[in-house]
């Protein structure tokens, strides 16, 4: 059974009009994309800066509105849902930002910031706080609840965001480049939490990244992503394995690899000059 | 092969209100012509305090405390500033960490080469013109490019650009520190592909800053690996990613996914690096080490070479 | 929620703690505190003696002419036998309620209409941003006597709604500007994600981001309505019912006293620059510790 269905998804940014210039122009940030996410499962979204990933990830959150296509969660079509219609389902779905630096309020305490899910749906409870806070592993909690983001490292507030996202239970949940502003020793705590919790709370996950050794140690399957259209998708072994789609190829073959025997031949999709 | 870069026992810290920061303790090592250095540890390490060092381009509340930085022969810690402004544009030169996002928005990119090359070189801005546009080839940025501004070039070509302002004065030794890590895979393969030839093609001495240890791995003949202010481990790439010795060495390894191989889970160094005003007596490695002993706890171990060209501070492996 | 509260007390606490360390803030506080002593001892002086003393109609009979400090007055008398000291005190009085009430509104005001503004943009931003621009570009001296003509009279509340009502569009521009960029950050994203509501958003995650912002240009409009306030009297748009520091100067220059009678002269000059400053000091003091981030740094 499929939680998430995406049918022709898309996006256009409105770019600012020449002086003169009658039509206007658009950029296809996200371009006709169709995909689907079994209950459970972690997609990867994977391509280089600029392709799309985080406009994707912001309209499955309907942080921005489609221009058109239909996104189904759980059978029901959220795509045209307007912002007051949109309050229920905020509970079901969630998201992880990029950057841990930004993504929570300096000003709010660690309590505050996971408060408001909870006081947002009408479930505030402080027990509930205390419970996601271990979870994440910020033990003892109330060594964590009442300290600011800036008192907290880049792997920590990170575990904060984690918390606010699923302290509400949502069933699916979208995180954005979520370990790409860590340190390496910091991330691979991070990607295990990830994986830990899907399994125990059964989470449904599109995990948005670029770094493909990343994708493929954390996900089911892999969408690659290029100029706004999904190129390839399939299971994330075989795709990283045997890639299909010259662009994938491309990718893989910018991956560096930690053995300084392993020589990798680069496939170039530009021109060298630029 | 000579030794083109030496440093011994260097000490730097900084002053802050609540105390001493020890960013760069007891650090040696050596390059020899030609060789390509990573500098590899977590997020406040000391790399770039390191890189600073070398350069000498320390803030105010920043001071060298003990050890020497031997160049060309030369030790260059007893050097006044304007002794060092010659040694730092004809010797060494730096790649600045999130340099590209410190060009001038105002100027075009070529212009601020041009005026970089006159304000040190005594020739003529027709000729420093010409210079970039030998470099711009170099770096492989199209010429035309000169007389753009920087929100015209996307952040991989801004990378380019400063690469060039690097190597403008053909340097015998050049820090990158961290080149890379703002930009996305395909052009970060890019660049340290450029880099690379570079390097090779010029027959620079080079100390590569990451924290991405893959990336060095492709890039440099030999690794450092940094803890909290420390050299724990120094050696060439294949003894180090054949046999490290050092645990945190051996914990950064497996600690990071890769998509070659079999997929092995990722093991995260447990706890947090520490706080440098205040770092642990003994083995600064001490409160996150599983093979920590009590000599660990008070003894400072000493950066020795325990193999031939494999350097290590550890007390259990040696 | 006891936790929550102890929390919050010693978030207080720490607060007075950077208050204390800052010189600025401290220098400020105490000019102040000097003249609210002043502002307080008002009616004490006037009880002395409330025939002589009371500033708007107490006259020495004795003294005829301007004469310089004595005992009896300690900063002299004005042309007709009035205290100045007793006038300074008022002063002081009109001074800070004014300014505090003008720079409490307009604050409050401006720091609304700005969040709305920047926060839900389109319509609301064009238009008002459109009634900013309008109000700024009315003069003020005009429109108090126009309103002044409306009312039949001229009083500090009239003063007091007119500097309001033109203060505000300076701050509700600056923290507009500094709702947009707040807007788009990943933390306002996120609490949208997290299903909290328009109204909370502004409440609750900008309006305490835009907050030091808010609370130095109050400090600012503190300064900027005692010297408005000070020019509106000296050019004689005060309120005649009552005494201020703009007022004495005015009366020292339309007398001709300014070159014969320093001791006229210069307490109300100087109370006014100084009491401006000091606020101006607590502003910058404050604008040193707005952000929490900035302070760990
Ligand atoms: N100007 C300064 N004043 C005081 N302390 C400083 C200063 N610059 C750096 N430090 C401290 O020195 C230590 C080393 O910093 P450094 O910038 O060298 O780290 P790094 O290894 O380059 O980290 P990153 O990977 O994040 O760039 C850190 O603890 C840092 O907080
Ligand atoms: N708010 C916006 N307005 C205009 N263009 C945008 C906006 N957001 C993103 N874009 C454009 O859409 C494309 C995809 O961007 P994004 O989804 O952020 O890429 P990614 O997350 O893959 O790096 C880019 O060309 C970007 O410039
Ligand atoms: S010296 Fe001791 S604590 Fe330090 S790394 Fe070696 S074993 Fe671990
Ligand atoms: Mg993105
Ligand atoms: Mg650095």
């Amino acid at each position: 059974m499929e939680m998430l269905n995406i049918e022709h998804l898309t996006k256009l940014f409105p770019l600012k009009k020449k002086l003169f210039s009658r039509d206007q122009q658009y950029v296809h940030a996200v371009d006709d994309i169709s995909f689907k996410i079994e209950k459970g499962k972690i997609l990867g979204l994977v391509g280089e800066s600029g392709c799309g990933k985080t406009t994707t990830a912001k309209l499955l959150v309907r942080l921005l509105k489609p221009t058109s296509g239909k996104i189904y969660i759980g059978g029901e079509d959220i795509a045209g849902l307007k912002e007051e219609n949109l309050k229920k389902f905020r509970k079901n779905i969630q998201m992880i930002f990029q950057d841990p630096y930004e993504s929570l309020n300096p000003r709010l305490t660690i309590h505050s910031t996971i408060a408001e899910p909870l006081i947002a749906q009408g479930l505030y409870n402080l027990e509930k706080i205390h419970d996601a806070l271990e979870v994440v592993g910020l033990k003892p909690p109330e060594g964590f609840l009442y300290r600011y983001p800036h008192e907290l490292s880049g792997g920590q507030r990170q575990r904060v965001a984690i918390a606010r996202a699923l302290v509400i239970d949502p069933i699916f949940v979208v995180a954005d480049e979520p370990t790409s502003m860590l340190d390496v020793s910091i991330r691979a705590g991070v990607l295990n939490l990830m994986l830990a919790l899907r399994k125990s709370f059964d989470l449904t996950v599109l995990f948005v990244t670029h770094d493909l050794a990343v994708a493929r140690y954390m996900c089911d399957d892999i969408a690659v992503m290029h100029n706004g259209k999904i190129v390839e998708t399939g299971n994330a072994e075989e795709v990283i394995r045997n890639p299909k789609h010259s662009y994938t190829k491309a990718l893989l073959s910018a991956v560096p690899i930690p053995d300084p025997r392993a020589k990798r031949e680069r496939i170039r999709i530009r021109g060298k000059v630029v | 092969m000579d030794t083109v870069l030496e440093i011994k026992n260097l000490g730097m810290s900084y002053d802050t209100t609540e105390g001493s920061v020890s960013a760069v303790d007891n650090v040696s090592f050596r390059i020899m012509n030609g060789e390509a250095m990573g500098l590899v540890g977590e997020s406040g390490c000391g790399k770039t305090s390191l890189g600073m060092c070398i350069m000498k381009l320390l803030p105010e509340n920043a001071k060298i405390t003990n050890g020497e930085i031997i160049f060309d022969g030369e030790d260059i810690v007893p050097k006044t500033e304007d002794e060092m402004r010659m040694i730092r544009w004809k010797g060494v030169s730096m790649i600045f960490q999130a340099a590209m996002n410190a060009l001038n928005p105002v100027y075009k990119v070529g212009d601020q080469i041009i005026e970089a090359i006159v304000a040190h070189e005594n020739i003529k801005k027709e000729e420093a013109r010409e210079k970039v546009r030998e470099l711009y080839k170099l770096v492989g940025l199209s010429p035309e490019r000169m007389e753009n501004y920087p929100h015209e070039y996307s952040g991989g070509m801004r990378q380019r650009a400063i690469i060039a302002m690097a190597l403008a004065c053909d340097p015998k030794f050049i820090i990158a520190d961290e080149p890379t890590t703002a930009l996305d895979v395909i052009v970060q393969d890019e660049i340290i592909d450029e880099i690379k030839n570079i390097q090779k093609k010029l027959n620079m001495i080079m100390m590569y800053i990451s924290h991405d240890i893959s990336v060095i791995a492709e890039t440099c003949d030999k690794i450092g690996v940094m803890y909290a202010g420390n050299f724990i481990e120094y050696a060439d790439t294949f003894a180090l990613f054949d046999n490290p010795l050092h645990p945190y060495t051996k914990a950064l390894m497996s600690s990071f996914p890769s998509i070659e191989g079999p997929k092995k889970e990722l093991k995260p160094v447990p706890g947090e690096p520490p706080n440098l005003l205040n770092p642990p007596r003994g083995c600064r490695f001490y409160p996150r080490c599983s093979y920590a002993e009590e000599i660990c706890r008070n003894e400072r171990p000493e950066f020795i070479e325990s193999e031939s060209g494999h350097f290590l501070a550890c007390h259990r492996v040696i | 929620m006891k936790k929550i509260e102890n929390k919050k007390a010693s978030q207080i606490r720490q607060i007075w703690a950077l208050v204390r360390k800052s010189t600025f803030i401290k220098l400020g506080v105490s000019i102040m505190i000097l003249f609210g002593i002043m502002a307080v001892f008002s009616p004490i002086w006037i009880h002395i003696n409330p025939e002589v003393y009371d500033p708007i109609i107490g006259a020495d009979p004795n003294v005829h002419g301007s004469v310089g400090p004595s005992l009896q007055h300690p900063l002299g008398t004005d042309d007709i036998g009035k205290d100045l000291f007793s006038q300074l005190l008022r002063g002081s009085q009109v001074a800070f309620m004014l300014g505090m009430m003008v720079s409490v509104f307009s604050t409050i005001i401006g720091a609304a209409i700005g969040l709305i503004a920047g926060y839900y943009g389109k319509i609301w931003d064009t238009l008002l941003m459109r009634l900013a621009d309008i109000i700024l570009t009315l003069p003020r001296l005009p429109l108090l006597i126009v309103i002044s003509g409306i009312f039949g009279t001229q009083s500090n509340w009239i003063i007091l709604l007119i500097l309001s009502l033109t203060f505000w569009p300076i701050i509700s521009r600056v923290i507009r500007a500094q709702t947009l960029s707040l807007r788009e950050r990943p933390f306002i994203e996120s609490a949208r994600v997290s299903g909290v509501g328009n109204t909370r958003i502004i409440v609750k995650h900008l309006a305490p981001n835009v907050l030091p912002i808010a609370f130095y240009y109050l400090t600012v409009t503190v300064t900027g309505a005692i010297l408005v306030e000070a020019g509106l009297s000296f050019l004689g748009f005060g309120d005649p019912s009552n005494m201020s520091w703009g007022m004495m100067l005015q009366w020292c220059f339309v007398k001709g006293y300014v070159f014969k009678a320093p001791y006229w002269m210069i307490p109300p000059g100087l109370c006014i620059s100084l009491l401006a400053f000091s606020f101006y000091l607590i502003g910058v003091g404050l604008e040193e510790m707005v952000n929490p981030r900035l302070k760990k740094r």
